[in-house]
């Protein structure tokens, strides 16, 4: 009994697609591409279920779609107001069905239009003041800010000649990138020196990013094969 | 008009945003969210072309009985189950992710979870095998690349002060072949003297930080992250949204047009 209930338990399953996965390793086989499929069609379904609770029944079923079935008496409950706003947002969602005939497929073009048009409109000041401003106002060695160099310091356990060191560190690497991605001069001479230093702290940022991405893929299978030990009662946590 | 309405449209939805972000008073204050709100919904959409696409291609071997059929059976059938099982869930608990819904307490985390964090576990083992062809000292630009990684894989393991001695001296004596093989094939003498002053420069300092490496090594990652890692991808940061902002200003004036090709 104890055995079966293992067997058929919950946890097995999950082993059984970690297995599935990990098998590929060996070599591509019908058991990892089931495993494969099966993902993809899960997180097809995952991503639509999430889009229909985080995305579409807050901003479009709520206080457009419900209240209209209750109306018609096809939903009961208390009478919710109607948005009538929100009829413009829903025909240029049901444009996106006019790919289905060819003769009026010309018409996905207006709900991209008014997708890129808010998307963008959006971006400008977004970007503008989270990867401008703020970057810059970071970037910067500016005396207002003594305190916050000794607030680094305080949080970081860094002296303060460390952090602003550091601070000058920041403000010529970050120029030296920006004149490495700024082709409108050529790099020779001394700015073509100042561009090589710019790759410098490149590669020194790509490495770090690289060593954190791998320990976390690491941490990722560590924790997979823990998963499998403790499925296995070997470990206990 | 096909292509004179949807410009219109775009500049119409771009300029608002712009306008209700800057000004504060009625109707303008609470356009903002409105328009949100009918950005989620419109893009939200964009799932159904992209199901759409799926299921009718998987669709499509099934029907023609191709070769591995059986998998986009899988396809299509994993999916309606997960959406079917995600919404009577979400209905009856009150949301997805609600403690007692067993979308979450069986398919997330006995299917899902499983099957998505074993498919970025495997990339640990072709990462390693990118990071060989990757961080072979040929030069200058990838032995920065192979020490800077190192420190960073070090300092995230308990380990790593322990190793961290041996590793830094392969390290140093990498960059020393690596330096001696530019000063043999560079022709420019002040390059040469550059590169010499360099190595016993680094001969100089190798000592000393492997000494307050060693016990500082989490310090120093940090510190790695947050001053060199930063000042590169703040670099990066700086030109992705100067380009975005061009490009945002390309749709909304009407200049870029190919969406609509």
């Amino acid at each position: 009994m104890g055995i079966l209930h293992w067997l058929f338990s919950w946890e097995t399953l999950a082993a059984f697609l970690t297995l599935a996965i990990f098998s590929f390793l060996y070599k591509e086989n019908p058991v990892y591409r089931l495993a494969e499929y099966l993902f993809v069609g899960l997180s097809a379904g995952y991503g639509f279920a999430m889009t229909y609770f985080l995305a579409m029944k807050p901003n479009l079923m709520d206080p457009f779609i419900i209240p209209i079935m209750q109306r018609m008496h096809l939903l009961g409950g208390e009478l919710l107001p109607i948005n009538w706003w929100y009829i413009i947002p829903t025909i240029f969602a049901l444009l996106y069905l006019s790919v289905i005939t060819p003769k009026y497929s010309y018409l996905i073009r207006l709900p991209f239009a008014f997708l890129l048009g808010l998307g963008s409109g959006m971006a400008i000041p977004r970007a503008f003041q989270a990867s401008i401003l703020e970057q810059m106002w970071d970037t910067i060695l500016h005396s207002p800010n003594w305190q916050g160099y000794a607030d680094l310091s305080k949080q970081y356990e860094w002296s303060l000649t460390v952090v602003f060191i550091s601070a000058i560190i920041i403000f010529v690497s970050v120029l030296a990138v920006l004149a490495y991605f700024f082709f409108s001069k050529e790099h020779k001479g001394a700015y073509g020196k100042f561009a090589r230093f710019g790759i410098i702290v490149l590669m020194i940022g790509f490495g770090a990013s690289f060593g954190s991405t791998v320990m976390a893929r690491y941490s990722l299978l560590i924790g997979r094969l823990m998963f499998l030990l403790k499925w296995l009662h070997i470990v206990s946590y | 008009m096909k292509r004179e309405i949807p410009l219109l449209i775009s500049f119409i939805a771009g300029t608002l945003i712009v306008i209700s972000l800057f000004v504060p008073h009625p109707p303008f204050n609470k356009m903002e969210e409105t328009l949100n709100s009918w950005y989620i919904i419109v893009s939200g959409f964009t799932f159904i072309l992209g199901i759409d696409s799926l299921l009718l291609y998987n669709w499509d071997k099934i029907r023609r009985k191709s070769k591995d059929w059986p998998f986009a059976l899988t396809v299509i059938l994993s999916f309606v189950v997960t959406l079917v099982w995600g919404i009577v869930s979400g209905v009856r608990t009150g949301h997805i992710f609600s403690t007692n819904s067993t979308f979450r307490n069986y398919f997330y985390l006995y299917i899902y979870v499983p099957l998505q964090a074993t498919m970025f576990a495997i990339l640990s083992f072709f990462i390693a095998s990118a990071a060989y062809r990757a961080f072979r000292a040929r030069s200058l630009n990838a032995t920065l690349l192979l020490i800077t990684a190192s420190i960073i894989m070090l300092g995230r393991v308990p380990l790593g002060n322990a190793v961290l001695i041996p590793v830094l001296w392969i390290a140093v004596l990498l960059i020393a072949w690596v330096v001696l093989l530019e000063i043999k094939a560079t022709t420019s003498a002040s390059t040469r003297v550059g590169y010499i002053l360099m190595l016993i420069l680094m001969v100089v300092i190798a000592v000393p930080l492997t000494k307050f490496l060693y016990g500082n090594l989490s310090a120093a990652t940090d510190w790695i992250m947050d001053i060199p890692q930063m000042a590169a991808k703040r670099g990066i940061m700086l030109g992705l949204a100067l380009g975005g902002i061009a490009v945002s200003l390309r749709i909304i004036l009407g200049i870029e047009r190919s969406y609509m090709s």
